[in-house]
C-alpha cells in the first residue's frame, strides 16, 4: 500500500528537504528519490511538488540553479541552503518526537494508565 | 514599503524569465517522466499520453505554482496591471475618452476641494485657531452686532473663561500720511493692546503694544504691516522709533508684523471697505460711550474651557451690565461664536454652490465612464466567458476588471491635478473669493491626497458595476457564437439609468444658470434712480491741521468746483459725502414732529448725505417738488433738507412735506438729541447702497452747513469722463498739494463693480452647465450608438422583412426620446429644490421662472436630439444583406 506524502501538514516539505539533502536534484529527481527512500511506500502527487519547491525556495530553504541532467538535458537543480539544513535538522527532531509520542500513546494499555 | 516596490518592479520586468523558466522546468519534468515510462516498456506515444494524464492541466498547474511563490498576490496584481495596460493600448480612443472625461471631473472636484479646504479646514493663519472665538453684541435675535468699547472692558475684566480677550475695530479707517514728498493714504485699524497676543502673532521687528499704552489717553504708538515696512521704510530695522504722521498726528512705530498678517474676518466683501489695514494703533481706555457699538471681540479660550461654559460666563456678565446700565444695556447680550464657524458661515454661501456644481459634474463624468465600461464589458463578454471556462475564478475576473478601471482612473487623477491647477486659476477669476484670502491656486499635500483618493474611489465606483455584472452573467450563450446574444436587459437598463441621471443633472445646472443669468440681465437694466453715463467721481481729503475752521473747508470745495465747472468738456459738477453704491454710509433715523414715534415704535431709517449745489443735476436725480440745495444754505441760514420721495412719503403720507420739519435723531451725542431740519424739496428716490435692493430713503443736507474734511466730487462731462481725470487732479494740486485725491473712477465702473461678483458667478455656472451638457450629450450619444450596434441584427431583419428606413429611424429616435423625456422630467422636478442654492442671487426672477425652465428644456432637448440623430441615421444605413450574412 502506498500513502500520500502530504498526509500530515509539513510532511511533504520535510520529505523534499530530506531528498535534496542527499545531493542536488531536479524536480523529477526529487519525486523519484522520495519514492525510493521511502521504499516506494510514499508517493507524491505530482501537482503538489512544484508549488512546494517554489515555496521552499521562496523561504530561502532551497536554492536552485540550471544545470545538465543525466541524459544531457537542461534542468533546474535544487540544493539545500544552510538555513534549509538547519530546518531539516529541527524538523527531523520534531518529527521523531511526534512519532515517539504517537507510538507511546497508541501503544498504551489499560494497566499503564 | 521600498522593498515591496522593488519586488513589484522586479516582477514587472522579469516576469517573462520566470514564466520561461517555469515552462522549461515543467517541460523537463514531463520529458523525464516519458523517458521513464518508455524504459518500463511503453511505446513513446502512449508514454507521452500517460505522462500528461498523470500531470494534469499544465496551465492550472502553473497557476498553483505562481500562487505558491512569495508575493503571489503582488504577482497577480502585476499581471492584471500589465493586462490592463496592454488592452488599453489596443483601444487608445477608449482610454483617451475615459482619461479626459474623468480628468475633467476629478480636476473640477479637486480644484473646489482645494479652495474649500483652504477656507474651511482650519487654515486660519493663527496658532491653535480652534480656541479662538469671536464675540458680538446681540439684542433681539441671534444677529451678531458690534460690541461697545466700555462693555468690552467689563467683559475682559470679569470673565473667567479666556486667556485673552481683545477687541478691534471691524472697519479700518483711512488716514492721510503727510510729511513726505506727496501725501498718501493708509488704512488704520485700532486694536486693543493684547490683540496680537490673543492671536499669538509676534512682531518680526520691535515689540507688542504694552498695557500701559492702553491706559494713556494719547499713547500714539503704531505697529505697521510687513508690506508697508518694505514699501515705505525700505525694510530696515531702524524703522522702530521712527514717527509717521497720521492725519497730522505723529505716531511712533514700535513694531512690524510678519509678512502676510491680516486679521481674517475684517474687511470682508460687502463690508464696504476692501482695503486691508496696514497700520494698527492701540485702542485707549476708557473707550467710547456704552451705546456706541464699534468693535469686534476676539478671545482665546482657556485650555479645557468649552464654548458653552464661556457663553454662560459672559451671559452672567451681560446680566450684571444690564442691571448696572439699563439705559444702554437693556436686552443686550454678547454672543460667542468660534472663529472657524464665523468665517465658515461666510465661505459656505460662496463655495457651496460651486462645490455642489462640481460634484454634479464629477457624477456625470463617472456616469459616462461607467457607461463606456459597461458597453465595453458587453463587448468582452465572449472573452470573459472564455477565461472563466479556462479556470479563472469569478473573484479573479472581478479583480481584473477593478484593476483595469483603477489603471484607467489613476492617470486621469494625475491629469486631473493639472486640470485642477488651471481650473483654480479660472475659479479665482470666476468666484467671489477675494475676501477669503485665496490669491493663488492651492495645490498642496492635502489636495494631492484628495485627488488620489477621489481617483481611486472613482475607479472602484465606475468599475464595480460592470465588473460584478460581467462576473455574474451566464456564460454559456457567449461561448457558442461570436455574435452576441442581443442587448442584455439588465446591462441596457443600467446604462439607460445612467443616461437619464446625466440628463436630469444637466437640467438642474442649466436651470440654475438660466435663473442667475436672467437675474443678471434684469439687474443690468435696472433703473438705479440716477444716471451713470459720463460721470466721473473722485474722493478728496483735506488735511485737518490747515483747515481747522469750517469756513476754510467750505471755501476750498466751493472754489474747486467753480474751477472744475469752467473746464472745457464739463457739463456740471457737484459734491457729496457719499457716492451711491461705492460708499453707502451709515443709516440714521428720522421722525416728523407731527407724528412722534409711539413708544416701542421705530423711527424711519434713512441714508444721510451732505451735498453741494449741483449734485442732483450732475447725477440726473430729478427734483420733484420745492427747490434744490443752494449756495445760500450756509452756516447762519436755517438748516435745510431735501428728502427722497420714499422718505417724504413715509414721514408725511399723502401730504406735501415742503416747508415742514424733519427731526434727525443723533445718537452719537449723549444724551441723544433730535436735530430739526426744514424740508425745502423732494427728489426721486435712488438705489444708494445695493443695486439689487429697492430705492433707499435718503435725506440730503447742505454741505455748506457742515463742512466735512473729505468729500467726493461728481462731474458730468460731454465726452469721455476719464479724459478729465488729469485736469481735475491738476486743479486740486494747484489749490493745495497736501490734498489727497483717490478713487478716481466713473460711475459706470462703480456700478459695474457692484455686479462683478454676480457676473463671475453667472460665468462660472455657465461654464459648468456647458461642460455638464456636453458630457450628457456624449453619454447619450454613446449609449444610443452602442444600442444601435447591438441591435444591428434586429434592424437588419426588420429591414429585410420590409421595414422602411424612416421606421428604423423612428425606432432609434423613440428609444433616445424616452430617455431624454424621463431625464427632463426628473431634472425639472429636481431643479426646483436645487434652486435654493441660487436663491440669494436671484433678482426680480422667481425660482420657478417658466421661461428659464422652458429654455433649459429646449436647449437640452436640442442637444439631445442631435446626440440621438447621429446613431439613428447610422441605423438606417444598416445593410440587411451584410448583417444577415454574418450569421
Amino acid at each position: 500500500m502506498t500513502l500520500q506524502a502530504d498526509l500530515l501538514p509539513g510532511t511533504l516539505d520535510l520529505l523534499i528537504l530530506k531528498a535534496v539533502s542527499l545531493g542536488p536534484k531536479h524536480g523529477y529527481g526529487v519525486l523519484l528519490r522520495i519514492e525510493q527512500i521511502s521504499g516506494d511506500a510514499l508517493t507524491i502527487e505530482q501537482g503538489a511538488l512544484y508549488p512546494a519547491l517554489f515555496r521552499l525556495e521562496g523561504r530561502g530553504l532551497l536554492a536552485s540553479e540550471w544545470g545538465t541532467s543525466e541524459n544531457n538535458r537542461r534542468a533546474k537543480f535544487y540544493r539545500l541552503t544552510p538555513a534549509g539544513r538547519r530546518r531539516l535538522r529541527e524538523a527531523t527532531g520534531e518529527w521523531d518526537r511526534v512519532v515517539a509520542a504517537m507510538a507511546s500513546a497508541l501503544g498504551a494499555t489499560a494497566e499503564e494508565v | 514599503m521600498l522593498r515591496i516596490v522593488r519586488v513589484f518592479l522586479d516582477r514587472l520586468l522579469r516576469r517573462n524569465r520566470f514564466e520561461d523558466d517555469l515552462a522549461e522546468e515543467l517541460g523537463f519534468h514531463l520529458e523525464a517522466r516519458v523517458d521513464d515510462l518508455v524504459r518500463r516498456g511503453l511505446d513513446p506515444a502512449e508514454a507521452r499520453r500517460r505522462a500528461r494524464l498523470e500531470f494534469g492541466g499544465v496551465e492550472q498547474y502553473k497557476e498553483r505554482v505562481r500562487a505558491a511563490r512569495p508575493g503571489a498576490l503582488l504577482d497577480t496584481l502585476v499581471q492584471d496591471v500589465r493586462l490592463s495596460v496592454r488592452r488599453l493600448r489596443r483601444e487608445p480612443t477608449f482610454a483617451l475618452a475615459v482619461a479626459v472625461t474623468l480628468s475633467l471631473g476629478i480636476g473640477a472636484s479637486t480644484a473646489v476641494f482645494g479652495m474649500v479646504s483652504t477656507t474651511l479646514l482650519s487654515r486660519i493663519p493663527y496658532a491653535a485657531a480652534d480656541r479662538l472665538v469671536i464675540g458680538g453684541s446681540t439684542w433681539d435675535g441671534p444677529e451678531l452686532g458690534f460690541a461697545s468699547g466700555l462693555d468690552y472692558f467689563d467683559y475682559r475684566g470679569s470673565n473667567r473663561s479666556f486667556d485673552d480677550l481683545a477687541a478691534l475695530s471691524p472697519f479700518s479707517a483711512s488716514y492721510t500720511v503727510t510729511g513726505g514728498e506727496e501725501p498718501w493714504e493708509v488704512e488704520v485699524s485700532s486694536v486693543t493692546w493684547n490683540l496680537l497676543r490673543t492671536l499669538r502673532v509676534d512682531p518680526v521687528v520691535g515689540r507688542h503694544f504694552r498695557p500701559d499704552e492702553e491706559a494713556q489717553a494719547d499713547a500714539r504708538v503704531a505697529i505697521i504691516s510687513f508690506g508697508l515696512w518694505q514699501r515705505r521704510f525700505g525694510g530696515t530695522r531702524d524703522v522702530v522709533g521712527r514717527t509717521i504722521a497720521l492725519d497730522g498726528s505723529p505716531h511712533s512705530i514700535v513694531g512690524v508684523l510678519p509678512r502676510g498678517f491680516r486679521f481674517v474676518g475684517v474687511g470682508r466683501p460687502g463690508s464696504g471697505r476692501r482695503a486691508e489695514a496696514e497700520i494698527w494703533v492701540v485702542l485707549a481706555r476708557p473707550g467710547e460711550a456704552r451705546h456706541l457699538h464699534n468693535y469686534h471681540l476676539v478671545g482665546r479660550l482657556k485650555p479645557g474651557v468649552p464654548m458653552a461654559q464661556a457663553q454662560r460666563d459672559v451671559d452672567a456678565i451681560s446680566r450684571t451690565l444690564e442691571r448696572a446700565y439699563p439705559d444702554s444695556n437693556k436686552g443686550k447680550g454678547l454672543r460667542l461664536i468660534s472663529l472657524q464657524e464665523y468665517l465658515g458661515g461666510d465661505v459656505r454661501t460662496g463655495l457651496l454652490l460651486p462645490a455642489a456644481t462640481t460634484a454634479c459634474l464629477l457624477l456625470i463624468a463617472c456616469a459616462n465612464v461607467a457607461g463606456l465600461l459597461l458597453a465595453r464589458g458587453q463587448r468582452r463578454m465572449g472573452e470573459v466567458a472564455m477565461r472563466s471556462a479556462l479556470g479563472a475564478s469569478r473573484w479573479r475576473l472581478v479583480r481584473q476588471q477593478l484593476t483595469e478601471s483603477v489603471v484607467l482612473t489613476l492617470p486621469a487623477g494625475v491629469l486631473g491635478v493639472g486640470v485642477a491647477y488651471v481650473l483654480q486659476r479660472l475659479l479665482l477669476h470666476l468666484l467671489p473669493v477675494d475676501g477669503l484670502g485665496i490669491t493663488q491656486p492651492v495645490v498642496d499635500g492635502l489636495v494631492l491626497l484628495f485627488a488620489l483618493a477621489i481617483s481611486a474611489a472613482t475607479g472602484l465606483l465606475v468599475g464595480v458595476m460592470p465588473a460584478v455584472r460581467g462576473a455574474a452573467v451566464n456564460l454559456l450563450p457567449h461561448l457558442g457564437t461570436g455574435r452576441q446574444a442581443g442587448a442584455h436587459g439588465r446591462g441596457a437598463r443600467l446604462r439607460s439609468g445612467l443616461v437619464v441621471a446625466q440628463i436630469a443633472i444637466s437640467v438642474v445646472l442649466l436651470v440654475g444658470f438660466g435663473l442667475v443669468a436672467r437675474s443678471l440681465v434684469r439687474l443690468s437694466a435696472v433703473d438705479l434712480g440716477f444716471s451713470t453715463q459720463r460721470v466721473l467721481t473722485a474722493r478728496l481729503e483735506i488735511p485737518r491741521p490747515a483747515y481747522r475752521e469750517r469756513a476754510r473747508r467750505q471755501a476750498f470745495f466751493t472754489s474747486l468746483l467753480q474751477e472744475i465747472r469752467a473746464l472745457p468738456g464739463v457739463r456740471s459738477a457737484g459734491a457729496t459725502t457719499n457716492v451711491p453704491i461705492l460708499d453707502p454710509g451709515n443709516t440714521w433715523t428720522t421722525s416728523s414732529p407731527d407724528r412722534p414715534p409711539a413708544p416701542g415704535q421705530e423711527r424711519e431709517h434713512t441714508h444721510l448725505r451732505r451735498v453741494l449745489p449741483g449734485y442732483f443735476t450732475t447725477m440726473s436725480i430729478p427734483l420733484l417738488k420745492g427747490r434744490d440745495i443752494s449756495e445760500t444754505d450756509r452756516d447762519q441760514a436755517p438748516a435745510v433738507a431735501v428728502l427722497s420721495e420714499s422718505l417724504a412719503g413715509r414721514l408725511y403720507p399723502g401730504q406735501d412735506p415742503v416747508g415742514r420739519t424733519v427731526l434727525l435723531y443723533d445718537n452719537l451725542s449723549l444724551p441723544p438729541k433730535e436735530i430739526p431740519y426744514q424740508v425745502v424739496g423732494v427728489v426721486r428716490s435712488a438705489r444708494l447702497a445695493d443695486p439689487r435692493e429697492e430705492a433707499d430713503p435718503a435725506m440730503y443736507l447742505s454741505m455748506l452747513q457742515v463742512g466735512p474734511l473729505a468729500a467726493r466730487i461728481v462731474v458730468r462731462t460731454t465726452g469721455d469722463p476719464q479724459g478729465l481725470a488729469g485736469p481735475i487732479r491738476e486743479i486740486v494740486r494747484r489749490h493745495d498739494r497736501n490734498v489727497l485725491v483717490t478713487d478716481v473712477q466713473t460711475m459706470d465702473t462703480i456700478v459695474d463693480g457692484a455686479f462683478t461678483d454676480f457676473r463671475r458667478m453667472v460665468r462660472y455656472l455657465g461654464l459648468f452647465a456647458g461642460i455638464a451638457l456636453l458630457l450628457a450629450a456624449v453619454g447619450l450619444y454613446g449609449a444610443l450608438a452602442y444600442h444601435v450596434s447591438q441591435q444591428q441584427h434586429e434592424i437588419g431583419v426588420r429591414l429585410a422583412l420590409g421595414a422602411t428606413r424612416g421606421g428604423v429611424l423612428g425606432l432609434v429616435l423613440r428609444r433616445g426620446g424616452w430617455l431624454v423625456a424621463i431625464g427632463l422630467l426628473l431634472g425639472v422636478a429636481a431643479a426646483y429644490p436645487g434652486t435654493r442654492l441660487v436663491h440669494d442671487l436671484l433678482f426680480e426672477t422667481v425660482p420657478l421662472d417658466p421661461a428659464t425652465y422652458l429654455g433649459a428644456v429646449l436647449v437640452l432637448g436640442l442637444v439631445a436630439a442631435t446626440a440621438c440623430l447621429v446613431p439613428a441615421l447610422r441605423a438606417t444605413r444598416v445593410d440587411p444583406a451584410v448583417v444577415l450574412r454574418s450569421e
